[in-house]
């Protein structure tokens, strides 16, 4: 009884140190990094497009914000990509967005209020808008800024600012001239 | 010739003894009993049974019964002593044959009825300990969370993340400051985070206690704010069946839980016998409910249990005891669902809101963000004693795995957001020997620690992987004449700590770090008189740096905050001398007051940075790990009157608690706040058919945590409250066997409030009502 039991133990001592091996498995790839949002402006009545980053690819909490310029007094069409530039070739996470439109929806302000006027032209299968394609009305000459904010509400989407967490938000210089 | 020697063999099976006619006196005595209440002859549970010539004794069990194995024939002192009663010494001769012993004691109504096991069961504690158990009555109810269980002692708090979730606070400190001993087996895994509860079931506990001085000597430097400790029923060698099933059922949160465990020995001859025992518990909850809404995704499952078996020789004067245990627990629970934020601005906005932000309706399907976690432990211990010394050498073998789940992009939400491993060897050998007036015992410790990471979260890993060897040696002598008892203990500890991480570039880097630590302990008990009774201890603790404090770097997500670790910290070192004095006027007046003072050296702390970083997230505030001297003093009082007969009784518990940082002179963030409890009580050991009646009414102040600085935490700390509580319960024969049930109602008002060592505080309201039936049966 006694020898059995101190050879169970021998046993369980040995193979639980042996399971202690593997201690450097490597870091883990970020699988839901965002580092860069994409805003492309093009002039609904033709003309070349404009695009401004929001990029912080090492995290560092220094980003490097492509400040927006656009023409006063012109109606544009805005388009948002949504990237993880830490991977080879940037990962898109536009995509992930476009299908869970359920639960995102991005949220603009403009600061004055005046400086753009943004209206949503998508939405998801609810009749909730999403964010990702929106008609923008620049108004008179001046400058401010924007604030985009993705919200993902996996199951409690209302249309609120106030649900859901946010996943990015960003802020972009904006000149009109 | 066949004939005469049939004949022999039957002479010889008949009467064994003839056998061993010149073997010297046997001291294989077993000595039965029952202790009883002089009064009304109602059992009283966990007596302490002792023979002073011998310093053998024992425990009686929840009927009063008590067994003493391997006695020698003589005359000795029987000491038994009970919590609320005076000892009483009986002189009685053992000699064949030996009849059952019934002990009556003068006994007078105390709801302290289990605190009188101080140095029992496995946990190997001091003698001049300075310990409060929780009430037996409270333990049979098996949805009770050790942390809900532990909160009814004066000195403890819970620091809590949602109403499912407690961490026990003694003394203002918590986490891995407070060692957690199962059943004389530390419980590892408290370094990963405030918000992960100690994984131990409750309700098989037989004995839970805190001791609430620092200094751990036998099981780890790092006590600074105390211990607490739970025991299972010993190993009933040779023993009758016996079991306790209990059910409970709470309305609030339309949980259920159920639990049983049967314990039974076997004999197989004089000398050597068997124990067994086993036992489990199932819980199931759903969302609980404030006053004014559901605390969307707060339900929870338990699974528990535990095996042990003991084979028990004695061979001259001493015993061999051979023991193994297994303990399994396994727990998933939601985390309340508008917790989940992105950043400040969410959490700004959820402060700002009164109501959370997703309330859905009531359910028990946990969703997302949940936890899930589960705890293996393996015990074998071998042990040799007699009537001067013991050997006892254990090892014991831990596996803690903590999974996290988060609301997730892209379908990932079933793929764990945090999975973490620790796997913990344990080896220690403990000595004892009694000199003269002297007790004394040493011991030795060596534990293996893995940490270990599951890749494939897609996430970076907060605590590092590392490995940690330590190595421990520690000395305890107690010494007593008289009504004197004095105690100096001293361990020491080293530790080599090997993390393996990567940085932002994901280049390995390897640090190693080594450790010298020591505890100790100096402990004086004094009973005056019947009336007076005196206690102090000094203690010493050490605690190294964990994980989180040296190499933190980034986004706390649960915490909506951005902390910074420090791996040039150095460990901390608290000394802490707490008294209790006990007066007791009989049947009157009890009164219990435990002033205690803590000085932390380098004592380390998260502190608020007064900066912002901005992320791609959104702005998130900045937290750095500090060392700062601290200086912790409090008061627990207990008072309790029998204003007119002794079944009725009116008491109150008061704690006040500072922690204040010495160079800033500023309150440390999450100082418990002071409270009061007022109990008034009908208790009756005996009434018609019913025992143990009960019945209770309880009102519970909270004071506001004034003294904190505003820009320590992100809101200010919420107004005081008050609650009120009912709790009513009765035991009754059923044959042999004992029924029992009971109905409580907290917060009977249905009061919204929120309590400042609640974590989801900033977010929603407590509970409220909740009326809880349970129903047991003690085999």
């Amino acid at each position: 009884m006694k020898k059995l039991g101190f050879n169970l133990l021998m046993a369980l001592f040995v193979a639980a140190t042996l399971v202690g091996c593997k201690k450097d498995d490597g870091p883990d790839d970020e699988g839901e990094l965002i580092t860069t949002v994409l805003l492309t402006f093009t002039p609904a009545g033709g003309g070349a497009s404009s695009t401004f980053a929001w990029r912080d690819i090492d995290l560092s909490g220094n980003p490097e914000i492509q400040p927006i310029s656009l023409s006063a007094g012109t109606v544009y069409t805005l388009s948002v990509e949504i990237l993880d530039e830490t991977k080879n070739p940037a990962e898109d996470i536009t995509e992930e967005i476009e299908e869970e439109d359920d639960e995102h929806q991005i949220f603009y302000f403009s600061n004055p209020g005046s400086l753009l006027t943004l209206t949503y032209q998508d939405e998801d299968a609810a009749g909730l808008p999403v964010g990702l394609s929106m008609r923008a009305v620049a108004g008179p000459a001046g400058s401010g800024t924007l604030r985009a904010v993705l919200k993902h509400a996996p199951g409690i989407k209302d249309g609120q600012f106030a649900t859901g967490s946010t996943d990015f938000d960003v802020t972009f210089p904006v000149t009109l001239n | 010739m066949l004939q005469k020697t049939i004949a022999f063999i039957l002479v010889l099976l008949l009467f064994p003894s003839l056998l061993r006619a010149e073997e010297p006196v046997l001291c294989d005595f077993v000595i039965k009993g029952r202790v009883i209440d002089e009064h009304d002859s109602s059992p009283l549970d966990y007596s302490g049974i002792y023979i002073p010539e011998l310093r053998k004794g024992t425990l009686a069990d929840s009927l009063g019964n008590f067994q003493l194995r391997g006695i020698c024939p003589g005359t000795y002192t029987f000491r038994i002593s009970h919590v609320g009663c005076e000892n009483r010494d009986t002189l009685i001769t053992v000699s064949y044959p030996m009849p059952e012993l019934l002990f009556f004691l003068e006994h007078h109504a105390e709801e302290l009825a289990a605190a009188l096991v101080i140095g029992q069961g496995q946990y190997n504690g001091n003698t001049t300990d300075i310990s409060t158990a929780v009430k037996a009555r409270d333990l049979r109810d098996p949805s009770k969370e050790l942390g809900q269980l532990l909160s009814t002692i004066s000195g403890v708090n819970n620091l809590q993340t949602g109403p499912t979730l407690f961490k026990p606070i003694i003394h203002g400190l918590h986490s891995d400051r407070v060692l957690i001993v199962n059943n004389g087996t530390r419980l590892e895994g408290q370094s990963w985070g405030a918000e992960h509860a100690p994984e131990i079931d409750a309700s098989s506990a037989q004995t839970l206690r805190v001791i609430k001085g620092a200094g751990s000597v036998q099981y780890g430097t790092d006590a600074i704010g105390g211990v607490v400790a739970i025991d299972l029923a010993p190993l009933d060698f040779g023993g009758p069946l016996r079991g306790q099933f209990g059910t409970s059922f709470n309305s609030n949160n339309l949980g259920a839980a159920l639990h049983g465990r049967l314990s039974r020995g076997f004999k197989i001859d004089d000398k050597r016998s068997i124990g067994f025992q086993a036992g489990g518990t199932y819980k199931r909850a759903g969302d609980a409910r404030a006053p004014d809404y559901v605390l969307s995704n707060t339900g929870s499952q338990e699974i528990a249990g535990f095996a042990g078996l003991g084979y028990q020789k004695l061979s001259g004067d001493a015993t061999w005891n051979l023991q193994s245990l297994y303990t399994y627990y396994e727990r998933d629970l939601g985390i309340l669902a508008a917790t989940h934020v992105g950043n400040l601005a969410d959490l700004e906005l959820a402060i700002a809101s009164d109501q959370p932000s997703v309330i859905l309706p009531r359910t028990h399907a946990i969703g997302f963000p949940r936890q899930r976690v589960s705890h293996h432990v393996i015990k074998n211990v071998l042990e040799r004693s007699d009537s001067r010394q013991s050997f006892r050498v254990q090892y014991d073998f831990q596996f803690d795995n903590r999974q996290e789940y988060d609301n997730r992009r892209g379908g990932r939400s079933e793929i764990p957001a945090l999975d973490m491993n620790l796997l913990v060897n344990h080896i220690g050998g403990v000595y004892k020997r009694k000199i003269g007036k002297h007790d004394f015992s040493a011991g030795l410790d060596y534990y293996y620690k893995y940490n270990r990471n599951v890749p494939g979260t897609g996430f970076r890993v907060i605590v590092p992987n590392y490995v940690s060897n330590l190595g421990a040696l520690w000395l305890l002598d107690s010494w007593q004449k008289n009504k004197l008892t004095l105690e100096a203990g001293l361990r020491y500890e080293y530790q080599h700590f090997a993390v393996y991480r990567f940085d932002r570039s994901k280049n390995l880097q390897t640090p190693v770090f080594q450790y010298h630590n020591y505890s100790g302990l100096f402990g004086a008990k004094w009973d005056i008189n019947e009336r007076i009774q005196w206690q102090s201890t000094l203690g010493i603790a050490s605690r190294s740096p964990n994980a989180n404090e040296l190499f933190s770097q980034g986004v706390h997500q649960s915490a909506a905050a951005i902390e910074y670790g420090d791996s040039t910290l150095s460990p901390e070192r608290s000394y802490k001398w707490i008294h209790q004095l006990n007066f007791r006027l009989h049947k009157l007046v009890e009164f219990q007051l435990a002033p205690y003072i803590n000085y932390a050296n380098n004592f380390i702390y998260l502190e608020p940075q007064n900066e912002i970083e901005v992320t791609i997230r959104g702005a998130f505030p900045v937290f750095a790990y500090k060392q700062d001297n601290v200086l912790i003093s409090g008061i627990d009082a207990d008072l309790s009157i029998h204003p007119a007969v002794d079944w009725i009784r009116l008491s109150a518990r008061y704690s006040f608690i500072r922690m204040i940082q010495v160079e800033a002179n500023t309150e440390l963030v999450n100082t418990p706040p002071n409270r009061l409890t007022l109990t008034a009580a009908l208790e009756k050991a005996e009434w018609r058919k019913l025992q143990n009646l009960y019945l209770g009414i309880n009102w519970n102040y909270v004071a506001r945590q004034e003294r904190v600085q505003p820009n320590a935490d992100f809101s200010p700390p919420p107004s005081a409250y008050n609650l009120l509580s009912f709790d009513m319960s009765g035991e009754w024969q059923v044959a042999d066997h004992r029924m029992g049930s009971g109905v409580s109602v907290s917060n009977m008002l249905n009061a919204s409030y929120r309590d400042y060592l609640d974590r989801f505080r900033y977010y929603a309201d407590a509970p409220g009502i909740n009326v809880n039936l349970k129903l047991y049966f003690i085999l």
